[in-house]
């Protein structure tokens, strides 16, 4: 048999057997936890396959040396000179079996080992939040908190349906009168309102004045007056069509304070609803215009004007902020869990801020996460505290730089060419009863005067955003990408650069290292090959689990060794970021000292 | 005999190299584990070297022998040359080399003890980082003078401030910074083999101070793990044997390490003194006998199989 295939071969059985093996072990030997898995058996599987992944390497070195030892030996020329061809050609061989198995090694690990971690911290979360949240329940309710309260409990019946205590919380404070009397306890700032929506903001001037005239020549003085409006709020001052818009919007709204003939008093009712809902909506009260018109719709859904104005005062609400339902189903899909950083004040101080987990939506791109357990906890250039503030959910967008104060934008700009950052709504409402909300607690220092808002903007660039979030995996799970880019910043962020450069080299040179170990063991196997007048014995098998504990041992230690050197290299601050490199022609070094030691392997016997 | 010779010009290799490569190793996980966030750090420390220096003496040493089993089952020669260059190395070991690596250390430690008594006062925590403590992360915004530190502190992803809190009260040891100490100290096999090192480096220390049966002991435990050389010739395949060689090594360094840190041997002790047997209720005496059992038979097949196989391990010639 030629060599490849007998190395190949033995490769392939051991690792078959190994895997069944490694799955049988996570099987047999894992109990279950304290906390209750949704489903134990995938646990255990993981468990197998994470044992698995872990021993993968000294699998192939023991494949790479028993195959080699038993190949070698079979070979007929055995060159008794250093340096002859026939090494170059056995090197060739080896070097293609080493990179196959390097690379299954190191997919395995980056690609593996994550999705592995990601799931079974899923699993874990969602198996450890309820008893948390049952509580969060309990205390909301006792403060007076309905909405949030409500909130915990919606989320524990999500995650587990068959939970009798939270359902009985949920119904008793959706049947009590509690919702009823909670009133804003936070006092917003002052916006200017706008009327602008995603639809509307692409017609030009013309394109709207003519809409607001054929509205007014139908008679239908809510579209005018709202057309109109538009026109008013997006034309500068020295704008043709400022004055005509004027007259309209007024002609408009003095028609519809004129109307007094309708068929019956219900007719009258719903029109001085809808002219409230549209006062709320003009005047910036998106909150009392949704549920205005929400409530109007739910009773006449074929009313143009009310559908259409309920859209509008719909996505108009959502620029401030998002409906608790939206949360509901989220925990589920967390991406990252346990974020937390430190950014910038733009006065000099820093926000330490805090996630519980992050549900990124895939189908945005990203642009739409949802962050759970939001905290944020400033302090001033000083290091005084000035404030601090909780909320269950939040919802983060990605929002244009150019809308934000120009000292924000010369900072972002700065950093990065981004157009984009993090912006970050805080209070969440109902979707159909305008009394339930959550909002964020804060609570500030006597000297801290700041207005109060339900956003908050972080001054990164949005990217930066997806790499913090990345950070929570750990430096030996987090993407390659986001841990060099983090490797480089860490320290700004309230994170040890020495520890993810180190990492950062030691997921780098780990192909490198394997290629190495590959190849020793390849010496190895060279030196120790079975002789060519010997029979394999069975018995020899029991070789395999002996030396894969040997090699598991040896790279463990190789790998230990080798992370003390590179925290050695990072210490050489004059190389600065050339501490990778540093360490990865260190590493080229001793593989190719390995080659030449290869090459000029020779046999002790004679060919006769 | 050429070549029986050579083995103790590879021993010496072997030994300077492990010692050089365990000093170094030494030094870098000292100077490491006490690494401070933020701060800059020398990595090259003499006391810290030679302090890695006189500890790796007494393992490198018994690892140069155990590394002239495998140079012999890879260069076979005369077994008998072989066999009384390997005794005498490894008695050169035990009754030269280990002694004096002791009194080395002795000499080193004296006069590097004031350093290391003030590394351990000082405090290396430092501010703006997050460190995990045993119930969540905590952030330190300011450390003062006074080793107490104001910041924030994550317990279930809810953050909430402190002031003038001690740091005692977040980790034991002021002179580790947790970071780095969670990301350097070794877990698993590695943190066993090191705490294996330590404790039959102070056993050996102690059995060379005190003389009599600790001495007898610890010279117990050397020959059986000497004697393994006797697996060098039982298999007609050279990896068989090696891993022969390997794993009877690494089983008497676990039994050893078994009789001084198990609860196993604690009971068997026990049991011994519950019935009066006071020969055996001695750690001491059951190393001996342990080591005993595992050195005559592994020395006896050795002789054996040097009368029975004397072309083991050599390549034929290939027809």
């Amino acid at each position: 048999m030629k060599l490849s295939k007998t190395v190949f071969l033995v490769l392939l059985i051991e690792t078959l057997v190994a895997f069944c093996l490694c799955l049988g072990v996570g099987f047999l030997f894992f109990e279950e936890p304290d906390w209750n898995l949704s489903n134990f058996t995938l646990y255990k599987f993981q468990s197998g396959l994470l044992i698995f992944i872990k021993l993968l390497p000294a699998i192939f070195i023991t494949g790479i040396l028993i195959g080699y030892s038993w190949g070698f030996g079979k070979q007929k020329n055995n060159p008794t000179h250093r340096f002859s061809d026939i090494f170059a050609i056995y090197l060739k061989k080896v070097l293609t079996t080493s990179l196959i198995c390097t690379s299954l090694c190191f997919i395995a690990t980056e690609v593996g080992i994550p999705l592995i971690s990601y799931s079974r911290t899923n699993m874990e979360e969602n198996s450890k939040n309820v008893e948390e949240y049952i509580s969060l329940a309990k205390k909301n309710l006792a403060i007076g908190d309905y909405g949030t309260a409500l909130f915990y409990a919606n989320y524990v019946i999500n995650i587990y349906p068959e939970s009798q205590e939270a359902i009985d919380l949920a119904r008793f404070i959706e049947e009590s009168q509690f919702l009823q009397r909670k009133e804003n306890s936070v006092v917003e700032k002052s916006e200017i309102p706008s009327i602008k929506t995603s639809k509307t903001s692409e017609m030009t001037i013309p394109e709207l004045m003519t809409m607001a005239q054929n509205c007014y020549s139908n008679e239908d003085f809510f579209n005018a007056h709202y057309y109109a409006s538009l026109v008013l709020e997006i034309s500068k001052s020295t704008d043709g069509n400022l004055a005509l818009a004027k007259q309209l919007a007024s002609d408009a709204w003095n028609k519809l304070s004129g109307i007094d003939a309708f068929e019956n008093d219900l007719s009258a009712q719903v029109f001085q609803r809808k002219k409230d809902g549209y006062v709320a909506l003009t005047a910036g009260d998106y909150s009392k215009a949704y549920y205005i018109f929400y409530d109007l719709l739910e009773k006449y859904p074929l009313d143009y004007d009310i559908k259409n104005f309920y859209e509008i005062s719909k996505e108009l609400l959502s620029t401030r902020y998002f409906f608790i339902d939206e949360t509901l189903d989220k925990q589920q899909f967390e991406k990252y869990r346990n974020v937390f950083f430190t950014l910038p004040r733009l006065d000099g101080g820093k926000d330490i801020i805090s996630i519980k987990g992050i549900t990124s939506i895939n189908s945005t791109g990203g642009r739409i996460q949802y962050l759970r357990g939001f905290s944020i906890v400033s302090y001033d250039k000083n290091d005084e505290w000035l404030m601090d503030f909780f909320v269950p959910y939040a919802k983060m967008c990605s929002y244009p730089l150019e809308n934000l104060s120009d000292e924000l934008i010369n900072y972002i700009s700065e950093q990065s060419k981004t157009r984009f950052v993090p912006y970050v709504f805080l209070k969440s409402v109902d979707r159909k009863y305008e009394n339930i909300f959550i909002e964020p607690r804060f609570e500030f220092s006597e000297n801290f005067n700041s207005d109060i808002s339900t956003t908050y903007i972080m001054p990164i660039p949005f990217e930066d955003f997806a790499m913090l979030c990345d950070v929570s995996h750990g430096p030996e799970t987090m993407s390659l990408v986001s841990l060099y880019k983090f490797s480089k910043v860490a320290s700004d962020y309230g994170y040890s650069s020495e520890i993810y450069s180190q990492a950062l080299i030691n997921r780098f040179s780990f192909p490198l290292i394997l290629l190495i170990c590959f190849i020793l063991a390849s010496i190895i196997a060279w030196n120790s090959r079975i002789l060519i007048d010997v029979s394999f014995k069975f018995s020899w098998l029991l070789l395999f689990p002996i030396i894969i504990t040997l090699a598991y041992v040896f790279v463990q230690c190789f790998r230990f060794l080798l992370s003390l050197i590179f925290y050695a290299v990072l210490s050489l601050t004059f190389i600065n970021h050339g501490a990778v490199f540093l360490s990865l022609f260190i590493l080229l070094v001793l593989l190719f000292l390995c080659f030449l030691r290869f090459v000029s392997l020779k046999s002790d016997s004679v060919n006769v | 005999m050429k070549s029986s010779l050579y083995l103790s010009v590879i021993f010496i290799l072997c030994c300077v190299a492990f010692t050089l490569i365990g000093a170094f190793s030494f030094m870098l996980y000292d100077v490491c584990i006490h690494l401070s966030a933020g701060s800059e750090v020398s990595f090259f420390n003499i006391n810290s070297f030679l302090n890695g220096f006189a500890f790796s003496i007494p393992a490198s040493s018994v690892l140069a022998c155990f590394f002239l089993i495998f140079y012999a089952i890879r260069h076979p020669s005369n077994p008998w040359f072989n066999l009384i260059v390997y005794v005498i190395l490894a008695l050169l070991v035990l009754c030269v080399i280990i002694p004096l690596s002791y009194k080395f250390s002795n000499a080193i430690s004296s006069s590097t003890s004031e350093i290391s008594k003030e590394s351990k006062e000082e405090n290396l925590y430092t501010a703006g980082y997050f460190r995990k403590v045993s119930n969540g992360y905590v952030y330190f915004t300011q450390v003062y003078a006074d080793n107490t530190a104001d910041g924030v502190i994550i317990v279930k992803g809810n953050a909430s401030t402190f002031k003038n809190i001690p740091l005692k009260s977040f980790f034991d040891d002021l002179s580790e910074d947790s970071l780095f100490t969670v990301a350097i100290k070794p877990t698993g096999v590695i943190s066993f083999i090191i705490s294996f090192l330590q404790l039959f480096w102070e056993i050996g220390k102690y059995s060379y101070m005190g003389k009599g049966l600790y001495l007898l002991a610890f010279f117990s435990f050397g020959l059986a793990l000497h004697s393994v050389v006797g697996l060098a010739r039982c298999s007609k395949w050279r990896l068989c044997n090696m891993c022969f060689v390997f794993v009877f090594f690494l089983l008497i360094c676990y039994l050893n390490y078994l009789i001084y840190d198990s609860k196993i041997f604690v009971s068997i002790i026990r049991f011994f003194i519950d019935k009066n047997i006071e020969v055996l209720s001695d750690r001491r005496i059951l190393q001996i006998i342990i080591n005993s059992i595992f050195f005559i038979p592994l020395t006896v097949i050795g002789i054996v199989n040097a009368i029975q196989k004397s072309d083991a391990n050599q390549e034929l010639a290939v027809e």
